[in-house]
């Protein structure tokens, strides 16, 4: 039955969850993920090594393992192009590699082995547009060009004819967003996308992206440790801590006023630019460590870290993800008495 | 790069055999299956290498056995390219359940002596041309899978690969456009060695009175009629074998300098 709703959002994640059997147990790699995205917004998913990020981008894109021992739950509705909605967790082989690259594409961390070292990039961008559009070779070229040049890469021509390995780091990325963006995707996920390269290079990529999705209205899951990134790219933030969102908002908000002690600890780790320590003020840290998914703490995952924890109330029960603004969520159960 | 001069020695052995091969007509002074009444002569000016037991001249039909071994040996390591291949392929891309039943498979050919296993089987089905191919082919196939399938498993691991998934990629066509170029050039220097295996395997199963059925001109068979007459004249045996040793090595070289 039709109903008169606004449009649905682009990318509809709904309590996602992944879990890998492993010989020691059960690891929960992604617990109870949800978040919407619509046309044209940028969302990040900040956090650190093993905290489900990047479990998470992988399942947007259904390019986790099928086999026995990977569990996922929940739905990840994708419209397409076509204005259909399909679950991409339930999509058919054939349905699933229509809506990769073509609904959805993917640029990966390292740039470096991202590409096949034995075709020129011109190929390997042409084959990227073949494979979900039928084009004459030499419409395919023309589009290669256009986009690289777009991209702005200086003389696209003659990085068409080359190898990866005669590129650099930046370069390549480019190259990788071209090959994404070739079918006009409506929705990016970008994986680290800047990690590996020069800060430099990186500032330069993300003005790209961000222009390119000025330009296309896409929309773009940036997946990143880093939070000043974040602050330069992102319309909303979600901060996962082992698996678990805990902390998500528009990325201005969250910034000014984190509610989640783990997130004001990451934005108080961040080296300030004008702020002059005093000689031999450290740079502050976390202590501890991101627990292992075996071995999850009881209560909130991060109470043996929090400066803030109470026994008894933060070992006992996990808290539930709360509204504690119009458009904010926390993950906290003393999030109201701490400031 | 040090291997260099070990691909071109190789390499130039092949292309010398190859050559010999091909212009066997014109550079034979006689024809290879021609018999005549001067039997078993010694090296002289009108026979170089002498005259076998049906006094056919030994230069002319080692000449002409450059391409019954070339012919075995290219089309015995093309059969096990054929088989192993896909069969390394499809267990290393896919892993799981497929290469489950491949691993042991491969494992149990590969424990198994060629040579042995290459004598029951053509044992069992008669020696011809083609059923020599064949056989051999079927014993060597396990090697090539089992060296596609190692490389098939570490290119499936690279971002390369992930980024054809993620681009919406079929399997089989990631196999084709970016896991199988990639494996190809390891590939070449195992059947340039395949070649060498076929090729000395061949010869060892003609000795045995296995091999190619006569009169055809082939050096393993060569051997064995000259073995009769070494006292005679050695070259009967000697010119055959020699043959098949610089054959091999040069097959061998080539293909083991590329790592």
């Amino acid at each position: 039955m039709q109903q008169a709703t606004p449009d649905p959002p682009l990318l509809d994640v709904e309590a996602l969850t992944v879990c890998y059997r492993a010989r020691a147990g059960l690891v929960h790699a992604v617990s109870d993920v949800s978040f919407q995205l619509g046309q044209g917004e940028t969302l990040a998913i900040v956090g650190e090594s093993g905290s489900g990020k990047s479990t998470t981008g992988l399942a947007i894109m259904g390019l986790l393992p099928t086999d026995r021992r990977t569990i996922v739950h929940g739905a990840i509705r994708l419209t397409s192009k076509s204005g259909s909605v399909n679950d991409v967790l339930r999509l058919a082989d054939r349905e699933r590699r229509r809506v990769r690259g073509n609904d959805i594409a993917m640029i990966f961390q390292d740039p470096m082995s991202s590409l096949n070292p034995i075709y020129s990039i011109g190929s390997q961008i042409v084959e990227a547009v073949e494979q979900h559009r039928r084009v004459a070779r030499r419409e395919a070229i023309a589009d290669a060009l256009r986009l690289l040049g777009q991209l702005g890469v200086p003389s696209p021509d003659r990085i068409l004819a080359s190898y990866p390995h005669q590129l650099s780091g930046g370069m390549r990325q480019r190259v990788m967003i071209a090959i994404a963006l070739s079918c006009r995707p409506r929705a990016l996920i970008a994986d680290e996308p800047t990690t590996a390269l020069d800060v430099t290079i990186q500032a330069q990529i993300l003005a790209l992206l961000k222009r390119v999705q000025r330009e296309t209205a896409m929309a773009v899951v940036f997946i990143t440790h880093n939070l000043s990134v974040v602050a330069e790219v992102a319309d909303r933030i979600v901060v996962m801590y082992a698996g678990r969102i805990v902390e998500a908002g528009p990325v201005r908000e969250v910034f000014k006023s984190p509610r989640m002690p783990y997130t004001r600890s990451l934005l108080r780790s961040l080296p300030r630019l004008g702020h002059v320590p005093r000689s031999g003020e450290p740079l502050e840290a976390i202590p501890g460590n991101v627990p292992s998914p075996l071995a999850l703490p009881s209560g909130c995952t991060f109470h043996p870290r929090c400066p803030h924890q109470v026994a008894g109330v933060c070992d006992g029960l996990m808290p539930g993800l709360e509204r504690c603004a119009p458009n904010r969520l926390v993950r906290c159960a003393r999030w109201r008495e701490i400031d | 790069m040090m291997k260099n001069w070990r691909f071109l020695a190789g390499a130039s052995i092949v292309v010398a055999v190859m050559a010999v091969a091909a212009v066997a007509p014109i550079l034979a002074p006689y024809e290879p299956n021609k018999s005549s009444v001067f039997m078993l002569e010694t090296p002289s000016a009108t026979h170089w290498l002498g005259t076998d037991e049906l006094g056919r001249d030994i230069l002319s039909r080692l000449i002409y056995g450059a391409r019954t071994s070339l012919v075995i040996g290219i089309g015995a390591a093309g059969v096990a390219l054929l088989i192993g291949a896909p069969i390394g392929l499809a267990g290393g891309y896919f892993r799981g359940r497929i290469d489950l039943l491949i691993v042991p498979v491969i494992d149990l050919f590969v424990a198994m002596p060629a040579l042995i296993l290459a004598l029951i089987i053509t044992v069992m089905v008669g020696p011809s041309h083609k059923n020599l191919i064949l056989v051999l082919g079927f014993v060597m196939w396990p090697t090539m899978a089992r060296l596609v399938r190692g490389q098939a498993l570490v290119i499936r691991e690279a971002t390369y690969i992930e980024a054809a998934v993620a681009a919406g990629g079929t399997s089989a066509w990631i196999i084709r456009r970016h896991v199988w170029p990639n494996i190809m050039r390891l590939v070449a220097a195992q059947i340039a060695i395949a070649v060498s295996l076929a090729t000395i395997t061949a010869a060892s199963l003609s000795f045995l009175g296995l091999g190619i059925p006569p009169p055809t001109a082939d050096w393993g068979g060569m051997v064995r009629s000259g073995f009769d007459y070494l006292a005679l004249n050695p070259a009967m045996s000697l010119a055959p074998g020699a043959a098949t040793t610089i054959t091999v090595l040069g097959f061998y070289l080539g293909g083991s300098a590329v790592e």
